[in-house]
């Protein structure tokens, strides 16, 4: 039985199959690799991929995009009347790729290797476990994306070298080390920023455009905001190619147009730019390297299509970077590769990888140091980019006399201060009236390969254990998961092979709103006329008119952008 | 060695065959099977990584290849060295460097070459300052850590990705990491794990202790011992004092030469990325500590200084103690170092910052930093917007003392204090006036006790104290006050009739004389009840608004206003007393080199005469606390200074 990998992208969601000649990308029911992760519920019925793409603009208050960014986070989306945590709009996702890779294979599909950020945090993964749990898959591994992205490029290419992973995705950005020598991918240090992708650099150049036109973004209405997203959207992409873009932009009332410089575009994005440093240098000094050591560096993500991007990477580690056709199809490809190893197929069999854990995880405790004051402090206890699997210990005494309790607070983090640090939970331990100091607990910390953390308390003086594994906490309980399994269970999927037709209608809605008066009409007419045909039982050839549809659909789409050169 | 045995290779492995054997048993310990196999497996790995890189285990010029007897071999040469008089040891004993250090920590110079491989593989020492400028132009070659604190590799100095051989020299004279001034002992704050960073009170103890010891060891009656770098020929000491022979010079350049070496033996140490990340940290320090015993007085308190903060600057960053660490300047962590030693416990700082205000959680202190110490200058940026660090200037930050952030503390600690001393004085004497009644007594224990809370809370140098203890205290007090005006019947204790009746109830035969001396001033014992209990209602209340208007005022940024009448000429702080014990050591250490270059120069009777009372001098002018006449004593003292150079300078034209 097949293990797919699937990358769970904040913008585009993949799934991949290994293969007897490596790893392959499946197509969804459109014939397209890149499934965009949006999600529309209307009357009950879940549309995820570019159809529900197309309802951003057409329905913006039922459908939702980029809620990868609040995995872990008990935000709630309200779409047709009901709330949506992400880790069931993720799971929605992920059942419509799971489908995709059954129609595929054509067998049913019940485990996955999934990707997520290296520097997604416990509570994130936790929530990316849930939400495979919600698409009905079983996932034992979480791999991180750069890391999936270094499986994919180095296995075949690279005997034996260090290189950098710069992996700038729609909405998340990651840095990884990896080392490479005798068939062992060891991961050396990563870092990165939850917040920063592409969509930033979209959403600095739509602030831009507003204030260059005067625009008050919070006056649009959501459906014009959509359009002026995914407009912004396409400038950003044109001016990946183009030096110069001049664009056309219609909003109610007003037509907005005007030219914009690569340059200009750049300068607007340099906060962003400059952002990016921060993680590579964190992660170069983890490593202990000199960035001369780097063999190459890896681009991975739509994001690094960007020239400025390239340059900057060239210009810190000057050499060119390395960059796939694809940038976005790596990290999918690369979870595939870790589904084989997974699966401990034959082919991968020598390939050992070792991974860090991209935290420094600790307990808040008072320091014993003279001049603290009395604060506590966070305790590390595993470094962060140590290798894992990993358990450490440290002692920590009492500070009280005639203590009889001590809670452990186990923080995720780099601050020194716990309160800025993430609170992962706390273990009581109880231990024997005695002095202050007197009593000693040696706390112990197992981080095992999924990012999993288990706390191990043993009371000097009694012997006596305490224990917690901070896996379970999903937000989520059993129940509840098992109560919204079946909740989603009950939402409407559209058939599968029905999905092209209901692209072409979402669209065609898209195009309409997008558009006013005669081409409305046209529009409006012809999408009549396709939904009689299809429907119609005694029509001997729907995939013609289907074909004849999407053509003149073409021509409105390009008939929209013609203007933009 | 376990590393070496776990991956079956043998102690001199390289990295090469290190990482070999690493995958090689990584194939057969998966760390999805064995967790605790694996982990052992990394950590072999990385100690024998750490020897490769190191060249330990390599057979070099001792024989013994192994570190730990070395160690000891070293500690005891060196034991033994210090143990006969260094100004004894004829000038054959062959106590070359190599042996003294011992060669795993201290490499001498020209046994460098079997560590050439390890010195290629860590990154070269930071760019120095004067290179900044023009590297700075360099577009493309200029990596993103070169001026960061804290991340060495500088491929700065090399262009693009080929490093030319010339730039392989790891001499470099400005690349050593151990400027004068910095330090950062902030780190301290979180780091209750590494045992090898001595106490601080400890080592500042030990510092103090040679400093002293220092002056004595160079009090006039010891002649003044040649240190100078260059022999010099006998015949140039005319006066014929007892100066040592010619013969004896060579031990005085082997103390330098051993102090050269061993700090560059720290400076290697330190710099290495793999040090003490399979611990050692205690071993190192030990061993450098031990090695510096028999150095001169004034090289080892340099070294031990500067191996205190080369440790503390390694531990705090090897610890990665936080996101905001390696972006705050190195000025910054040392000024904040700085007050928190010198308020004691960093809740006064963070009370000042709560003073000056700001934003983020760094903020605050940096805001009072930078109002301790003038206007923040603007830093000097790369070509991308990075800040570049600048040195710290610990003479700009003195000079700024007189702060009004820092007047308005010492005033406000001397006024809680006046309050304080006035407020027992308040409880007591109704005691002492009411004599015997038993609710007179008990309102004066429990005021002296409040008084002794009151001190502990608003003392800000007093640990303990806080906010909400206050406010609770003077809640407590504000409730008694009340009782007390509002039971003002049972104050009546003072009325004369209670205290005639009293004395009819104890012993009615005998109180006669009393009663009518009593009942004769009534009316003046009214009269005194009353003006008293007027007097110390509103002298408790006096208390309770000087109170708040203390509190009142060290939480709001009402500071300027209340400052003008400040001294500003004292260092008479904690703060300034820790600024002033830095400003001394380093004082005293320039002050005692030039002494004794000045001496070794001296050749007449009255160039000799000249330093010694220099030499004498030097307790009163730098005195162990601050003293008002220290400016011009010190301006004395280095115009004294100038004139004997002045005069030298003309004897030896």
């Amino acid at each position: 039985m097949a293990i797919v990998g699937i990358d769970l992208g904040t913008t585009n969601s993949l799934v991949a199959v290994w293969t007897a000649s490596g790893p392959e990308l499946i197509p969804n029911a459109h014939g397209d690799l890149l499934t965009p992760s949006v999600v529309s519920v209307v009357d009950g019925e879940a549309l995820v991929g570019r159809a529900a793409a197309e309802r951003l603009i057409t329905r913006p208050q039922a459908t939702v995009a980029a809620f990868k960014r609040w995995m872990g986070t008990d935000k709630l989306t309200r779409l047709d009347g009901r709330p949506f945590r992400a880790e069931e709009l993720s799971a929605l996702v992920l059942g419509s790729l799971k489908r995709d890779a059954e129609a595929h294979l054509g067998e049913a599909i019940i485990e996955a290797v999934i990707s997520v950020p290296a520097y997604f945090n416990d509570l994130q993964r936790k929530a990316t476990m849930t939400a495979a749990r919600l698409a009905g898959l079983h996932v034992e591994r979480l791999v991180n994306e750069p890391t999936a992205a270094a499986l994919a490029y180095g296995l075949g290419e690279v005997e034996e070298a260090q290189f950098l992973v710069f992996d700038l995705g729609g909405g998340t950005f990651d840095v990884s080390i990896l080392d490479k020598y005798d068939q062992v991918m060891e991961v050396r240090a990563t870092a990165g920023d939850n917040y920063l992708g592409g969509d930033d650099f979209r959403d600095l150049l739509m602030a831009h455009l507003a204030e260059r036109h005067g625009l008050d973004r919070t006056k649009l209405a959501a459906g014009d905001l959509s359009r002026f997203t995914r407009f912004a959207e396409s400038l950003k992409i044109e001016l990946s190619a183009k030096t110069t873009v001049a664009y056309t932009f219609e909003l109610p009332g007003q037509v907005v147009e005007g030219r914009i410089e690569r340059s200009e575009y750049e300068e607007v994005v340099r906060p962003l730019l400059r952002r990016l440093r921060t993680p590579l240098e964190r992660a170069i000094s983890d490593a202990r390297l000199d960035p001369r050591e780097i063999a190459q560096v890896v681009m991975v993500g739509g994001a690094t299509r960007m020239p400025a991007v390239r340059s900057l990477v060239g210009r810190l580690f000057a050499r060119l970077p390395l960059t796939h056709l694809n940038p976005d199809h790596l990290v999918a490809l690369g979870a595939a590769v870790q589904a084989g190893l997974k699966a401990r197929h034959a082919a991968l069999d020598d390939v050992v990888m070792t991974d860090v854990c991209p935290y420094t995880l600790g307990i808040a405790a008072l320091s014993s140091q003279r001049g603290s004051g009395g604060e506590p402090v966070t305790v590390p206890i595993i470094e962060r980019n140590s290798v894992v699997p990993i358990s450490r210990s440290h002692p920590f005494t009492t500070v009280q006399d005639n203590q009889t309790q001590i809670r452990l607070e186990v923080y995720q983090g780099e601050n020194l201060k716990p309160e800025n640090n993430v609170n992962l939970g706390a273990l009581e331990v109880e231990v024997t009236r005695a002095k202050a100091g007197h009593e000693t607990v040696e706390v112990r910390f197992t981080y095992d390969l999924n990012g999993a953390l288990e706390l191990e308390a043993t009371v000097q003086s009694t012997g006596k254990v305490w224990r917690r594994v901070f896996q379970n906490r999903t937000g989520l309980s059993d129940a509840e998961i098992d109560k919204r399994f079946s909740e989603l269970a009950a939402l409407k999927l559209p058939p599968r092979d029905q999905a092209p037709n209901r692209l072409l209608i979402e669209r065609a809605e898209r195009i309409y709103a997008e558009s006013l008066g005669e081409r409305r009409e046209l529009v409006s007419g012809a999408l009549r006329e396709f939904m009689m045909a299809i429907q119609d039982p005694t029509n001997a050839h729907p995939d013609r008119d289907r074909e004849a549809f999407a053509k003149l659909l073409d021509r409105f789409e390009t008939d929209v952008f013609r203007d933009i050169d | 060695m376990w590393a070496h045995d776990l991956l079956g290779l043998p102690v001199d492995a390289d990295e090469r065959a290190v990482k070999r054997a690493y995958a090689a048993r990584l194939k057969v310990t998966r760390p999805d099977d064995d967790p605790a196999a694996f982990q052992r497996l990394v950590e072999a790995r990385d100690v024998a990584l750490q020897w490769a890189r190191n060249g330990w285990g390599r057979p070099d010029p001792d024989p013994d290849p192994d570190d730990d007897d070395d160690d000891g071999d070293a500690i005891e040469a060196m034991e033994t060295a210090a143990a006969s008089d260094p100004g004894l040891t004829p000038p054959a004993e062959p106590v070359s460097h190599g042996r003294v250090a011992g060669p795993p920590l201290a490499a001498p110079e020209d046994d460098r070459p079997p560590l050439a491989a390890p010195e290629d593989d860590r990154p070269p020492l930071a760019a120095p300052d004067g290179d900044r400028p023009p590297l700075a132009d360099r577009e493309g070659a200029r990596p993103p850590l070169a001026d960061r604190e804290g991340a060495r590799p500088a491929a700065a100095d090399r262009e693009g990705g080929s490093p030319p051989l010339a730039d392989q020299k790891s001499d470099h004279p400005d690349g050593r990491r151990m400027p004068e001034a910095e330090g950062t002992l902030i780190s301290r704050l979180g780091d209750d794990v590494d045992p090898p960073l001595p106490e601080p009170s400890r080592l500042e103890d030990r510092i103090d202790t040679i400093v002293l010891r220092m002056a004595e060891a160079e009090s006039p009656a010891a002649p003044p011992k040649p240190s100078r770098a260059v022999p010099e020929p006998a015949g140039r000491d005319p006066d014929g004092d007892d100066d040592p022979e010619p013969e004896f010079d060579p031990e005085p350049d082997t103390s330098a030469d051993r102090f050269a070496a061993l700090t560059a033996e720290a400076d290697r140490l330190l710099n290495d990325p793999w040090f003490g990340q399979g611990g050692g940290h205690a071993l190192a320090w030990e061993a450098l500590i031990g090695a510096a015993e028999d150095l001169d007085i004034a090289q080892r308190l340099a070294f031990e200084t500067q191996l205190a903060r080369g440790f503390d600057r390694h531990l705090g960053r090897g610890r990665n103690s936080g996101d905001a660490a390696p972006v705050l300047p190195e000025r910054t962590r040392v000024l904040l170092r700085l007050a928190s030693e010198a308020f004691g416990w960093d809740r006064d700082v963070r009370r000042l910052a709560r003073i000056v205000g700001g934003a983020s959680e760094v903020g605050p202190l940096v805001a009072v930093i930078e109002a301790l110490t003038g206007p923040p200058p603007t830093p000097r940026r790369d070509e991308t917007g990075f800040p570049l660090l600048e040195p710290f200037d610990l003479e700009a930050f003195l000079g700024n003392l007189d702060h009004p952030l820092v007047r308005y503390y010492r005033r406000a600690q001397r006024a809680g204090r006046l309050v304080l001393s006035f407020s027992p004085l308040a409880f007591f004497l109704p005691v002492w006036w009411a004599g015997r009644n038993r609710y007179m007594l008990w309102a004066a224990g429990l005021s002296v006790l409040l008084a002794v809370a009151m001190s502990m809370a608003v003392d800000p140098r007093h640990p303990g104290g806080n906010g909400p203890l206050f406010i609770g205290l003077v809640a407590v007090i504000l409730a008694g006050r009340t009782l007390l005006a509002a039971n003002a019947q049972r104050l009546e204790v003072l009325n004369v009739t209670d205290l005639i009746e009293t004395a009819d109830r104890e012993a009615p035969a005998r109180n006669d004389k009393r009663k009518t001396f009593l009942a004769a001033r009534r009316p003046t014992w009214r009269l005194a009840t009353v003006l008293f209990s007027a007097v110390y209602l509103v002298m408790v209340d006096i208390f309770i608004v000087a109170m708040l208007i203390d509190a009142a005022v060290l939480s709001e940024p009402r500071i300027e206003r209340l400052m003008p009448e400040a001294d500003p000429a004292r260092l008479d702080t904690r703060l300034g007393a820790v600024l002033w014990r830095e400003h001394r050591e380093r004082s005293i250490a320039n002050v005692v080199r030039v002494l004794k270059e000045l001496g070794a120069k001296a050749n007449s009777p009255a160039d000799h005469a000249a330093i010694e009372a220099l030499r004498a001098d030097l307790r009163t002018v730098y005195p162990e606390g601050w003293h008002p006449d220290y400016p011009a004593r010190s301006a004395d003292f280095e115009r004294r200074l100038e004139a004997v150079r002045t005069s030298l300078g003309r004897g030896t034209n």
